[in-house]
């Protein structure tokens, strides 16, 4: 256990707190509630360090194991607590057209609003491979979904969103 | 193979297609966040220095500086237990031989602990009542061969309960149990006799529980060490031989591609036989046949291999016949995993369940006889999620299914005989299965199900009668707690509907020193007689004669404690759960605060019960600034003002965050407190009606004065503290924080662990009335109560236990 502590915490906040935060993002659709589970999960991490085992498995996977605890006392949690859609943000500083952005930001809400749509279990399966980029193996282990299941049924729900996606675009 | 270079090209387009979709976190949260928790990580460093000095041995808490719940007596406790239970594991491998699996003597289960009493810092505390419940909601229900017991299972762990008496559970074992795949990771099942159940729990593997003497039995666990590491064996499939006297279950190496199958006999504990699958074979599940003799074995969805015992015995098992599944299983349908194995009473046929159909294959032969399409819901979910257990009558010439429906069938012809319509899964389907569990008795007279709420029934299948329910775990995660104004009762609010309790002869809570719920409080309101989908919100009247519930739907029911009759007040007909975000209303229930969202926007609106009139207070559409409205949202005690947080909305919309107050005859914006730009947490008005008292995030409890709009209190947190909770007492004269602390140097009043609790003030003087620090720990995000004058204080403890104390 004592490996534990040679682990560079600094450089696995900034390395893998976008990527949690990516996931809540894709989870719950709204940056503001994002922000809100990713801090919680990091404090809960932080506190428990010592919990961290190296040799059964990467910080991520341990990481998303809190953040998907996280997600799921969130949403058993008191609704009201779930924030409206807030919109995409502009990055401060970002310097492209108006245009482009207010496109972005309808882009996004169509996206959420697709991901929305797709039943749970779906959506977490996006969420870890697209939010947190998680590889297939990863996301089986959390799950308990077989790799090639992962696969699958990634392969499906891509396919679905993909072809909604294109279908809303055009009209 | 080219679905599957199909599926991997697509992947790696689809990785752009998301790209654009991702964000980047605000560079301020990303600070403020770093910066947070690097001083925790420099008071995880002064923890670790100090542990060190003061244990020199090299052993010690150094997990249990680190967290809070970890203690250094207990964790050498475990060590002496680790040791004990080495000696005993190298005593029966040497006295064991040909033992391939380790299998660890019976053990007996640690003593409860006593409650540790509290001493208090100024205040004096009593515990008076503990009341098990929130234990979350029930998932699967399995129910004895001998039909004595019922195990409840879910999330929360396992409830041993004796199938007469549903209100005591015999045993509870704080193993979380998820179904991942039915046929292979059976989570529980009893042995024939039920004397023993056995428990695959993912992180400790395989074990057995001795149902009569409450203890653990063996444990069919191995270790594989490799390169130093360790690792436990996570995947097994298992069965009990229906004469009681084997268990079989798979034995497999991560690293190496050949599972293997040991048997085991449960009287000595001795290994009896292994058998060597062929390479590559991938253990789908196994099923002994009805005279013990044989064991069928799934092999991936490839073949199913038939072992034979010789003269009782499984010693050099041998494959004696393979069905070939290749003409069976579709394998355009790449879901059609095999879900279900059961042989026919006779033994002559063996079963198969795969996606939506069962086939039946001649053991003589190996030739599939008949087909049945045993599921037709056509939802299209994951199918090797569903529970699809098959059970024969004892003549073999009906079979009961269960899936996403209970149905019958005539096992010669394929007919389905009968649907047990009473046991209808809901209008969600299929859907909803995946959290239900059905079981018979033995003699199928009885039927124990989970109820859509979450309540355990047993009915009579033929007419439905429900002859018993349980409902100490039908309590979900509850999320808000609540006395009533006249303090005789308690609220409930919870993922499975809303409880009141009230003591059992109408007394104070503190008349009753029994640690037993069942002796002390009752529901009210029995569990399934009236439901919420969601209920996210209730109160009671003040008089505390009704209670008002609302749902997402943006419906409204006042209910009378009385009569226990419901009155509908307002019905928003919202077809969609979600557009309701928030609802509240003013003690009496003639108003009701509804935000809807439309596209793009949300409409924050107080809808007048009686008259039906609608006022508008907001309506903003999101692309203007982030909206963010935060809960809470609340009336003031006189019923004139409404106020609502709002987030710090940056960068367009700036006049937005902050508390708005609105008239509620008017519909005027009154004020806006500006505050804080944290997120708050939880707010309340004083009781009269000049101040809101409010928490945030980061744990700084602030009261705004109404009429000069400036902060007259603030009580900062200390010590990274993380009170996000709020409750005042009715009268207003007490107010409760909750309140976190992380982990302490050793050497500090606390010894090295947080603090987690309740401080206590006077909202008059804003003086610190002491700090509450309960023995067993409460989570900070944990709902709680107080009491009218501030006497009794409830909330839910970390073991999800209901607690009531008395404040003197």
């Amino acid at each position: 256990m004592g490996e534990a502590h040679e682990i560079d915490w600094d450089a696995a906040y900034w390395e893998t707190m976008p990527r949690i935060y990516n996931y809540f993002c894709f989870r719950v659709g709204n940056h503001a509630l994002a922000e809100d589970l990713t801090a919680v999960t990091f404090v809960k991490a932080w506190r428990a360090q010592a919990d961290f085992d190296p040799t059964r498995g990467a910080i991520m996977a341990w990481l998303m194991g809190i953040a998907r605890n996280v997600a799921a006392d969130h949403f058993r949690a008191k609704h009201p607590t779930v924030a409206l859609d807030d919109g995409v943000r502009l990055p401060i500083g970002d310097m492209r057209p108006v245009e482009e952005a207010l496109q972005r930001s309808a882009d996004y809400e169509q996206f959420m609003a697709l991901m929305a749509e797709l039943p749970a279990r779906e959506r977490e399966i996006v969420a870890l491979k697209y939010g947190a980029e998680l590889t297939n193996r990863a996301i089986a282990i959390l799950t308990g979904v077989s790799e090639s299941n992962v696969g699958t049924l990634l392969h499906r729900v891509v396919r679905r969103l993909r072809a909604a996606w294109e279908v809303q675009s055009h009209e | 193979m080219n679905d599957q270079r199909d599926i991997n090209e697509t992947n790696d387009l689809d990785t752009a297609f998301f790209a654009q979709f991702q964000q980047t976190p605000r560079s301020e949260f990303a600070q403020s966040l770093h910066e947070t928790i690097k001083q925790e990580a420099k008071q995880v460093e002064q923890i670790l220095n100090a542990e060190k000095t003061e244990d020199a041995t090299g052993f010690n808490g150094i997990k249990s500086g680190l967290n809070p719940n970890h203690r250094p007596r207990e964790m050498r406790l475990t060590l002496a237990a680790a040791i004990l239970a080495l000696i005993a594991l190298l005593v029966l491998l040497l006295l064991t031989p040909r033992n391939n699996s380790t299998i660890v003597a019976p053990e007996t289960t640690a003593e409860p602990q006593p409650h540790p009493t509290h001493d208090g810092t100024t205040l004096n505390y009593n515990r008076r009542i503990e009341i098990e419940a929130g234990k979350g909601p029930v998932t699967q229900v399995y129910w004895s061969p001998d039909g004595q017991t019922l195990a409840l299972a879910g999330e929360f762990g396992i409830a041993l309960y004796a199938a007469d008496d549903l209100m005591t559970p015999l045993a509870e074992l704080p193993i979380p149990i998820r179904v991942i795949q039915p046929l292979k990771h059976l989570p529980l099942q009893f042995s024939p006799d039920g004397s023993l159940l056995a428990i695959y729990d993912p992180a400790q593997g395989l074990f057995l529980w001795d149902v009569r003497r409450n203890v653990r039995s063996y444990t069919l666990t191995f270790e594989v060490k490799r390169d130093s590491v360790t690792i436990t064996n996570a995947s097994v499939a298992y069965d009990f031989s229906p004469d009681g006297r084997f268990i079989a279950f798979e034995r497999s190496d991560l690293f190496s591609s050949t599972p293997y199958i040991d048997f085991v006999d449960l009287q000595t504990g001795h290994s009896v036989g292994t058998f060597t699958p062929p390479p590559y074979s991938w253990i789908g599940g196994m099923k002994f046949s009805p005279d013990s003799q044989q064991l069928a074995v799934l092999n991936g969805n490839r073949s199913v291999m038939m072992l034979k015992s010789t003269d009782g015995l499984w010693t050099d098992s041998q494959a004696v016949r393979v069905i070939s599944l290749e003409a069976v299983i579709d394998w355009e349908q790449r879901s059609d995993f095999v879900t279900g194995l059961a042989f026919t009473p006779a033994g002559d046929r063996l079963a198969l369940w795969f996606g939506r159909n069962i086939a039946f294959f001649d053991l003589d032969n190996g030739s599939e006889v008949l087909r049945i399409a045993a599921i037709d819901n056509p939802i299209s979910i994951p199918r090797d999620r569903f529970p699809t257990e098959m059970i024969f009558s004892a003549d073999g010439k009906r079979l009961t299914t269960l899936s996403d429906r209970v149905r019958e069938w005539d096992t010669q012809t394929g007919e389905r005989l009968r649907e047990f319509t009473e046991l209808s899964m809901g209008r969600y389907g299929a859907v909803l299965v995946l959290q239900l569990a059905v079981a018979f008795n033995p003699d199928f007279s009885q039927i124990a199900y989970i109820t859509p709420e979450h309540v355990v029934q047993i009915r009579d299948p033929q007419t439905g009668e429900i002859l018993a329910q349980q409902d100490a775990y039908t309590l979900g995660e509850i999320h808000d707690l609540q006395f009533s104004p006249d303090g005789s009762r308690l609220l409930s609010v919870d993922t499975g509907g809303v409880h009141i309790w009230k003591s059992r002869d109408g007394g104070q809570f503190e008349q009753h020193l029994s640690s037993d719920l069942s002796n002390v409080m009752r529901p009210l309101i029995p569990p399934g007689t009236f439901y919420w989908e969601n209920p996210f919100n209730a109160a009671f009247s003040p008089d505390s004669t009704a209670v008002t519930v609302a749902n997402e739907r943006g419906q409204m029911q006042r209910i009378s404690l009385t009569d226990q009759t419901s009155e509908p007040l307002l019905d928003l007909a919202l077809p969609d759960p979600d557009a309701v975000s928030l609802i509240a209303w003013k003690p009496e229930n003639s108003l009701a605060l509804v935000r809807t969202e439309k596209p793009n926007a949300f409409v924050l609106q107080l809808h007048h019960v009686e008259t039906g009139e609608v006022l508008t207070l907001r309506e903003m559409g999101a692309v203007h600034g982030e909206t963010r409205v935060r809960t809470p949202e609340i009336f003031s005690p006189d019923g004139r003002l409404v106020a609502v947080a709002f987030k710090r909305s940056e960068p367009i919309d700036e006049l937005v965050w902050g508390i708005h107050v609105w008239d509620t005859a008017t519909g005027e914006l009154i004020t806006t407190l500006p505050g804080t730009q944290d997120n708050i947490r939880e707010m309340a008005f004083t009781p009269d009606n000049q101040t809101i008292i409010t928490t945030n995030f980061y744990g700084t409890t602030r009261f705004h004065n109404l009429k000069t709009g400036l902060i007259d209190l603030t009580i900062p947190y200390a010590n990274m503290t993380q009170g996000m909770g709020l409750r005042m007492s009715g009268d207003g004269r007490v107010l409760a924080l909750q309140i976190a602390e992380y982990p302490q140097p050793v050497g500090s009043p606390t010894g090295g662990r947080g603090v987690y609790g309740f401080d206590l003030y006077d909202t008059r003087s804003g003086a610190k009335l002491g700090r509450f620090v309960p023995s067993d720990g409460v989570d900070p995000f944990s709902p709680f109560a107080l009491n009218h004058d501030g006497s009794m204080l409830a909330f839910l403890n970390q073991s999800r236990q209901l607690e009531l104390w008395s404040v003197q």
